[in-house]
Formats: structure tokens, sequence, C-alpha cells
């Protein structure tokens, strides 16, 4: 027996208790008294209950404020300050009227609570009333659309063609950011493409090539390929599945088999789908050999080429009083990027890039000082050793703000506020994504398909193992 | 026998009268199943409704209490809920992120469709629609039956998918693709989507056959006398709920079939170059934001079809039991017509951050700041009606009263939120949380409450007990407000995380997670003594003995203590004025059954003089 069930069996017993009591006083005023004056006792009580709920409830809207006022966000960009202005008119309007009405419809029912004989009017309409509580509203209204409007416009106006851009992917469960590097432009990219070493898709040759090779097998690469991996797989799948069914007929008479039956039935499950993803990567491989035509690369050469040097950093940075364009990516589910303190938050769509674009007021170190002085931040943070305020380590958090399934809570990321400055020597410490993963790709003459690279020695990694990767692929089923 | 005979003379009579034809039900003799199973009586039928949403609002709450122990109490061994819950429940006690959401897309789902849709329209269009418009009985018995049958199928459905070894949907109620569309996207969408769909389309059958009964039977089976101007509120309101939903519904089914179609067919109708799971799906040329303004097509009216049933329910339980004409009759209609109109073209304001073009939210940011203009004239209305009553505070009275402060308190959120610009910060986050769930959920169940305890008598010939309904009222009241009002102040926190503590921007609300959550549980509690008194009352609570308890001047209550089938045994009475004839002429209430007296002006025909100039002509009359 445990404490949730004790609890449950007390909330019987207090009901129990309250019903029995409840019916008695029902029986008692029955007996005594009449039916006004029973109408007369309850409406009074109820009524001077009512009107003192009021009063504690408008006195607690107040203390709330107050009481809340550390946790209030300061705003650190740009617009952020148009919709603190447009939260603050709108509050003010929203309180007089939610204060207002609450007080008179709790007094009224206190005031004019049931007495025997009391004079009533039958006053059943007035046209003049009426127009007047139409047209202030409408007017009211209207003056917040009208500023509400202009806000709105100002914020979602189409910033100039060459503003500073920055393009962000959300999947399950994280974020990828992608700068243009020196060229300043975005090179292009292709959901087709995606494979570990090219998460984004970006369109090069070369990694149209390695996808190719990934899906098809490929023997300068030492790979089987995606596709040959599954058929394989869809081969050896009926034996395993047969000779587990043996071993659990085998075994039930001594044994308990639950967790071979778990396995039989993941096994028929990837039996049963083994063909569909058979057939998706063959049509991955088709649209592949029928967008990337030796003409494509000819007429798309800007495009590809600016691809090459554009970086993928581990935390966002931008620099400061700068306007930023973001362009919102998502490759598997719907997805919202949502800047806490930017008040920046714009859904992220699978197949439709969309766009936000801020500029950050205030740097990380600044904002550290505007919490330093807040007593919430006060405190180190729980399980911190070296008794830091959490103040101290304040960075600008990015979430996720729309469901995205079992990992939706964990997908933070970080923006980094720097002065220009630091922004510029950031930079310069950020490779090109290319850089991280040509060692992988094992293709002859790499050096005159990617001219602009020349600065850029190749870097042999051996983080990734393409090999392992496909197969864990095949293995992974769903 | 002789009582049921003469019913079905009348009904003889009646289908001359109104050239409508009747069954001859009633010469067969009723039984269990017939009489309280597969009845075509609508005031067995309203309360099938009412009793499978009571159901299901126990179960939806207790979700609710499941996913705020986890946001109260992140770090509570809750291993005592394993045999309930099996493998929800990790190793370590805790529930399983996917669960959680699982948990949060059903209690949207259960509460929004089957207890404030099936459980409050349902319930109250069926029983009060012919009582109150004086008919024997719904135009189509049969269809009625079917909309009951039809919604209790859906409901199974959707309780079957608990039992699912995926577990139920867990994309939330609004079932966004592609996160919905998708098997390997999430647990709950691997088979639990196809529960949700299917269960949803046959609600969705459910909803139109019923309501194109109500609006049949309130367009033509009205009685002698009873113009559409003197019908109760409680009757426009539901007419017009029921037009909102033929209008809307059909559109969530076109959305749900096509989403069924993309997860069973390999269409592509919401998806477009997805990368998932380690492969690029072939799937090309949807979109998921077809999706939200098929989905929010309906689902914007949706909260309509919720809150105008409740606001017709608390008009009429105001003038009741405040002695007093609703102020403002014609106003009230007029703006329940322009809530409607206006409910179907602001449903783009759920969608201002989708990427859609900012020109379009600005249209949709102007229609929804006008629907607030209707909605402020009904709440001063109501407050007027009290002014100078003689108000009877028992609980449907301080339930209606409730259902207006509540009202207030989430309308006002709701300018917020339709202003794009303030909604770029408020998007998503608990704000909104709070905002609807004082608004639509909090509201629409105060005035359920107000309709339960206003009607019990009629409907059971019993009354509940007061002084239990007085509890339950201040309970839900002060919980709701200590829940919903200090959440507006996590204005910045994202819903739908199973826990913030990721986040250091996010992590000083503990302890207001924790009180929101004790007055969660405390207000689950209080609904159970509702529960309990609604049940016991059925057969134990004190008997109604008067025919017309609460003084009040509709058709209703001029039936037997217990109607039968057909409602009333005579004749059915025909309506001289409006409903809403209290304090006049020095008489508490005059019943619409009365006939104008020799110096009588009925409400609404006197042009432009104003009510003052009747009240002295009246004076002058009494002299």
């Amino acid at each position: 027996m445990s404490i949730g069930w004790l609890i449950f069996i007390a909330v019987v017993l207090i009901i129990i208790v309250l019903f029995q009591v409840t019916r008695t006083l029902d029986l008692v005023s029955q007996l005594r008294g009449n039916d006004d004056e029973r109408e007369e006792h309850n409406s009074k009580v109820n009524g001077i209950a009512l009107f003192i709920f009021m009063v504690l409830g408008v006195y607690a809207y107040f203390w709330c404020f107050g009481h809340f006022k550390n946790s209030n966000l300061p705003p650190a960009s740009e617009h952020g300050y148009l919709i603190e202005d447009m939260i603050l008119w709108t509050l003010i309007v929203c309180s007089i009227v939610f204060i207002i009405c609450n007080i008179l419809l709790f007094t009224f029912s206190l005031i004019y609570r049931y007495k025997k004989g009391r004079e009533t009017v039958h006053f059943a309409h007035s046209n003049k009333l009426e127009f007047i509580w139409t047209i202030i509203p409408t007017i009211v209204l209207t003056g917040l659309v009208i500023f509400g409007l202009q806000a709105w416009t100002k914020i979602m106006s189409m910033p100039d063609e060459d503003t500073f851009t920055v393009e962000v992917t959300g999947q399950q469960f994280f974020w990828t950011t992608r700068y243009p590097g020196a060229d300043g432009k975005l090179g292009a990219r292709d959901y087709n493409l995606i494979c570990p070493d090219n998460p984004l898709g970006i369109i090069t040759k070369e990694f149209v090539e390695h996808r190719i090779n990934l899906l098809q097998g490929n023997a300068k690469l030492d790979v089987k390929g995606e596709i040959k991996v599954l058929e394989e797989r869809k081969e050896i799948l009926p034996g395993l599945i047969d000779s587990i069914q043996q071993l659990i007929e085998m075994r039930q008479n001594r044994y308990r088999s639950e967790d071979l039956k778990d396995e039989l039935d993941e096994l028929e499950d990837e039996l049963d789908d083994i063909d569909s993803h058979i057939i998706t990567r063959v049509k991955n491989l088709d649209r592949i050999n029928t967008i990337y035509t030796p003409e494509y690369f000819v007429s798309h050469q800007d495009e590809i080429t600016w691809g090459y040097d554009d970086f993928m950093p581990s935390e966002m940075h931008v620099p400061v009083n700068e306007e930023v364009l973001l362009k919102i990516q998502a490759l598997d589910v719907l997805h919202n990027f949502y800047i806490v303190h930017m008040k920046v938050k714009m859904d992220a769509v699978p197949g439709m890039p969309t766009f936000f674009k801020f500029t950050p007021i205030t740097t990380t170190a600044e904002m550290r000082e505007v919490y330093s002085k807040n007593p919430l931040w006060q405190q180190p943070k729980e399980g911190d050793e070296t008794k830091t305020p959490k103040w101290k380590n304040f960075q600008y958090e990015i979430a996720c703000a729309e469901l995205c399934g079992t990992g939706h809570s964990a997908m933070k990321y970080i923006l980094v506020v720097d002065t220009e400055a630091e922004y510029e020597e950031w930079v310069t410490t950020q490779k090109p994504a290319w850089n991280n993963v040509v060692g992988n790709l094992k293709i002859e003459g790499l050096s005159e398909l990617a001219p602009k690279l020349k600065s850029v020695e190749p870097v042999a990694t051996d983080s990734i193992n393409l090999v392992t990767d496909t197969s864990t692929i095949a293995s992974k089923g769903n | 026998m002789s009582l049921e005979t003469t019913v079905h003379e009348h009904q003889h009579v009646e289908t001359h009268v109104h050239g409508h034809e009747h069954h001859d039900e009633h010469h067969h003799k009723e039984t269990f199943i017939t009489k309280y199973i597969f009845s075509q009586d609508h005031k067995t039928i309203s309360k099938q409704f009412l009793i499978t949403g009571i159901i299901w609002a126990v179960i939806g709450g207790l979700l609710s209490v499941l996913f705020r122990i986890q946001l109260g109490f992140p770090d509570a061994n809750i291993m005592w809920l394993k045999p309930l819950l099996g493998k929800w429940i990790t190793a370590e006690g805790q529930l399983a992120p996917e669960f959680y959401n699982a948990l949060i897309t059903m209690h949207g789902t259960i509460l929004v469709f089957f207890v404030l849709t099936a459980g409050l329209s349902g319930t109250f269009a069926n029983y009060l629609i012919p009582l109150m418009c004086g008919a024997r009985d719904m135009a189509s018995g049969f269809l009625n039956m079917l909309s009951y049958w039809f919604f209790f199928l859906s409901s199974i459905v959707m309780g079957i998918s608990f039992f699912l070894a995926t577990g139920p949907a867990s994309g939330g109620w609004t079932a966004y693709p592609p996160l919905n569309d998708l098997h390997q996207a999430a647990t709950g969408s691997i088979a639990g989507v196809d529960y949700w769909l299917v269960s949803m389309a046959l609600f969705i059958v459910s909803v139109l056959l019923g309501g194109l009964n109500y609006v049949t039977t309130v367009i033509n089976m009205r009685t002698k006398g009873m113009k559409m101007f003197r019908l109760p509120l409680p009757v426009w309101a539901l007419l017009l709920t029921a037009v909102i939903g033929i209008l809307s519904f059909p559109v969530l089914l076109s959305a749900a079939v096509l989403m069924l179609f993309d997860r069973n067919l390999d269409t592509s109708f919401y998806l477009d170059q997805i990368y998932i799971g380690g492969e690029a799906l072939a799937n090309s040329g949807g979109s998921p934001i077809l999706y939200q303004h098929l989905f929010w097509f309906l689902g914007h009216p949706e909260v309509y079809i919720i809150i105008l049933p409740a606001m017709g329910i608390v008009s009429e339980v105001l003038a009741v039991h405040s002695r007093k004409p609703i102020f403002g009759y014609t106003a009230m209609i007029y703006s329940l017509l322009a809530i409607t109109v206006l409910s179907f073209i602001v449903w783009a304001h759920h969608m201002f951050m989708t990427g859609m073009n900012p020109f379009i939210g600005s249209i949709f940011v102007i229609f929804t700041l006008i629907i607030a203009v209707p909605s402020a004239v009904k709440v001063f209305n109501w407050i007027t009606t009290l002014w100078k009553g003689n108000i009877r505070l028992n609980p449907q009275m301080l339930f209606a009263i409730g259902f207006v402060s509540m009202f207030i308190s989430g309308g006002v959120t709701g300018i917020f939120l339709g202003n794009s610009a303030i909604d770029v910060e408020l998007h998503d986050t608990y704000f909104i949380v709070a905002h609807f769930h004082l608004v639509m959920g909090v509201a629409a169940f105060f005035g359920m409450f107000a309709g339960i305890y206003h009607w019990f008598p009629k409907m059971f010939g019993r009354f509940m007990n007061p002084t239990l309904g007085f509890i339950h009222f201040w309970g839900t009241i002060i919980c709701a407000y200590l829940i919903f009002f200090p959440m507006h102040f996590e204005y910045m926190l994202p819903r739908r995380y199973p826990t913030h503590a990721g986040f250091e921007t996010f992590g000083m609300f503990g302890e207001l997670n924790q009180f929101i959550s004790v007055f969660a549980f405390i207000s689950f509690a209080c609904q159970l003594i509702f529960v309990f008194n609604f049940f016991y009352s059925i057969w134990y609570g004190r008997k109604a003995r008067e025919l017309n308890p609460w003084g009040a001047t509709t058709l209703e209550w001029t039936t037997p203590l217990r109607p039968k089938h057909g409602n009333w045994p005579g004749e059915i009475p025909e309506v001289h004025r409006w409903a809403y004839d209290y304090s006049k002429h020095g008489r508490d209430f005059i019943p619409q059954t009365e006939p104008l007296s020799q110096y009588e002006i009925e409400h609404g025909e006197h042009g432009d003089e104003g009510d003052s100039a009747i009240i002295q002509k009246e004076k002058k009359d009494d002299h």
C-alpha cells in the first residue's frame, strides 16, 4: 500500500463525511424554516462570499504582478520592445475591463441578493445603453488593431536582399544552423542528398556521387550500398525468424520465453517493412539520377560553389546591433524556432522555408549584467560544485515551440550575441563543414572540383565509419 | 395506459395541425431496451449524452491529474501507478515522455469533443429544444438515436486506442502532420492516430445527424405562437451551435480522411520533402499547412460550438434566478448571430506563426478583434440583467455568475492573443493554455453545471443536494482561478513539455507549477463531489413536488413532473409572449402560455419608445 492509494482513500472518506454532514444540514433546514427563509439565508451567505472572493481576487491580481516581476524577460531585440509596448497597452485596457466587470458582477450579486418582497424592475432593454457599450469596445479595439498591425508589419516586413542570413534547420530533436562563409551566400541543398556526412544535403558534385555510392555501393569506397545491405537482410530474415520460432517451441515447457517473443515480433515487423525501405531507397536513387544530370552542374554552378565554404557551428553566434535574417527549415516534422529573450518564434515546416528577422541589441555579456541584479539568478545551479551564481553562466536559449515528438523538450540550442569584434574573431575559428567530411569521401580530383577550397587542406578524419553507418540504418527498421 | 393513449391521440391532433407524420410507437409496450438503451425519446437520449459525457469528463480529468503530477512534482516516484499504466512508467518510476504526450493529446481530444461538444450541446440541445419549442420530440427520433450511438461508437474506438501496445495518438489534440502523418515520427503515430482519425470520423457523423435534427426541429416544429423572437435564448444558442457544427465539421472530416489516405495509401496531401529515420521519403508536393487550414476551419468554430450552448444556458439561468428579463434580448440574439458568422473567418489566428503570408495574418487580426465586440455586449448585458434583480444565489445561479466571471477573465486575454504582434511572444506558451482553459474550458463547464443544477428536477424529478452544490461551486471557482490565473505569468514557457529542466530560462517556475498541480488535484476532487451528487440525487434526491420549482416562464415547466415520450399528455400549449416576462405588471413572472392582457404590449413591439416609457405607462395604468 503506497502513499498514493492512502491519499485516494482519504479523499473518498472525506467525500462521504462531507456528504453525510450536508445531507443532515439540508434535512434540518427543511424541517426548520420555510423555502423563503432558506433562500434568503443561502443568498446572503453566498452573496457575501462572492463579494469577499472578488475583493481578494482583485488584490491577488495586483499582488501577482509584483510577485512575478523577476521572472519577466528583459527584451533583447529591437522588435522585442515593440511587442512589450503592445502588451503593456493591451494589459492596461484589459485590466480596466476585467476589474470593472468583475467588481460589478460580484457586487450586484451581493447587493441584489434574494430577499422576500424585494422590488425588481422590468428593465428589458435600452437602446442607448446598448449603443454605448457596442461603440466603446469597437473604438478601443480599433485602436489596438491599428497599433498591433503597425507593429506586425514592421516585424514581418522583408529585409533587404543582402541582409546577413543564417539558415536554421530543425529535426527530431536538435537544431542545426548554417552560415554562408566568406562568399556571403548559402549553397543550394536537397533533402535527397542527406546522409551522415552531409546532414543538410548540401549539393556538390562530390556529395551527389557520395550519396549515390552510399545507396548503390561502390568498389572504390568499400561500401556495399544501403540497398544491397537491405536486400541481403531481407534474405536472411525468414531464416532468423524460423530459428527463433524453433527456439521458442523448444523452450515452451521449460522457460518463459517473453524476450524471444519480443525479438520475434520485431523481426517479423522488420520483414513486413523491409520492402518499403528498399523501395524508398531505390526511389531516392532514381530521383538523384534524374535531377543531377551533367547539365545540372553546368546550369547551377553558382549555387553549388557557394556551398563549399558554408559552416555549421555547434552554437549560433550573431553580432550585436546587426539585423539577422533567419531562414528556417525542417527535415521531418513541424518545429518552431523559439529564441526566448529575442521574442523570435517561427514554425519550421518541411518543404517550405519560413523567415524571421531580428536585431539583437543586448550581448550575452550585457544580459549577464542585467541578470546579476535579479534575485532569481543568484543561486548556483543544482548540483554545481563551484557554487557559481546562475547569472554568470547565463546563455540565450533556443527552444522548440511546436510539438514534435518524444524529445520535444530537449531541443535546446544556444545563441551567443557577440560584439562586432568578438564575432569577427569567432568566424575565423569556424571551418567549412566540407572540411570535416572531405576526408571521408575518397573521391579523386577533389581539388579541381572545388576550386574555392585551395586554402583548405583536406583533413582525414576517422570519426565516421561509413560501413557501420549503412548497416545500422538497415537494422534500425523503423 | 390511459395517459399513453391520450398522448397518442394528441399526436394525431398534432399530425393534423403541423402536417407532420408520427410513427405509432406508442402501441408497442416499451421494454427496458427500447426505453433506456435504443430509445428514440429525446429526453432519454439527452441523458445518455450527459452520462456518457460525465464518464469521459472523469477520464479526461484523471489524465490531467497524471500529467500535473509530472509537471508539479517531476521528481516524484510514481511507481505505485505501475499496475495501472504498465510500461508507460519507466524503470525509475517516472512518466515516459511519449506517454506524457499521449496524455495531453487525449485530455484535449476527450474534453473538447466528447465532453464539451457531445456532453454539453448533445445533452442540452436534445433536452431543451423540443421542450422549449413545444414539440413532442425531435424531427427524427431515429436519426437522433443514431446520433448518440455514433458518438458511443466513436468513444469506444478512442477508448480502445488506450490499450494499443504503441499507445494512443500522441501528437496533440490538433493532430498536426507530419508528426501524426508519419508512422516513424512518434510512437503514438504508429497506430494510435488511425484510431483517433476513425473515431473523429464517427464523431463527425454523430454531430451532423444531431445537428440536422436540431435545426429542423427548431425551424419546423415550434408550437403555435412560438415565433423565432419568442424563443428562449438557449434554443437560439443551440440552433446556431448546430448550424456552426453542420458547416464546419465536414471540413474536419475531409482533413481526417486525407490524413488516413496519407498514412495508409501513400498519398502526399500533407507531405513534402521529408527526411526522417535515415530515409528521404518519396512524398512530394503536399503541404502540412493545408491540414492546419482545414483543421482550424473546424477548430475555431469548434470553440464557439462549445461556448454558445453555455452562453444560452447562462442567459436563461441568470434571468430566471434574478427574476428579471434578460437584458437586451434582441441584442443577445444578434450578438449570437454575429459570433456565428465571424467564427468562420477567424481561424487563421491559430496560424500566425506558421510562416503564413503576414498580410493574410493582418486580415485575421481584424476579424478576431471584431469578434470581441459581440462577446463584450453579451457580458455587459448579463451584468445588467443582475442589476436591481432579486437574485437567488443557488448553485445554478452561482455557476452562471461564475461563468460570466470566467468568460470575462479568459476573454480579455484573447485580445492579447488575437493581435498577431503579441502572438509572436505568446504563441504556444502557457499563456494560451491559461487563456483557453478559462474561456472555453472552465467557462463552458460552468455553463454546463448551471444547466444541470437548473434542469435536474425536470430531468429526473428530484433535486440535487444544494449544500454539496455550494461546496462544488466554491471548490471549483477557487481552484480554477488559482490554477489558471498565475499560469498567465508563465507566458514564456513553451507548452507540451513534460519538463522544462533543460532550460535555465524556464527554471524559475518550479514552485508555481507545484502550486498549480496541488489545486488541480483539489479541483478534480471537487468534481467527484459533483459526480456523486449527480448520481445519488437521481435515485435519492429530494423529490420535486411542484411543476415549476424555479418560477420560470418557459414551456418545459408546463409538462408533468415526469414527462413521458411525447412530453405533454394533453395538447401542446400555445405560446402568447416571449420567454422573459419577469417582474412585469407587479407579477413575479408570466408564463409564455398566458395570453397578453388588455393593456399589455409585447416585448419588442414598442418601436423606439424604449422601456422606460413603457414602465411609466404601466405605472400610469396601475393607478
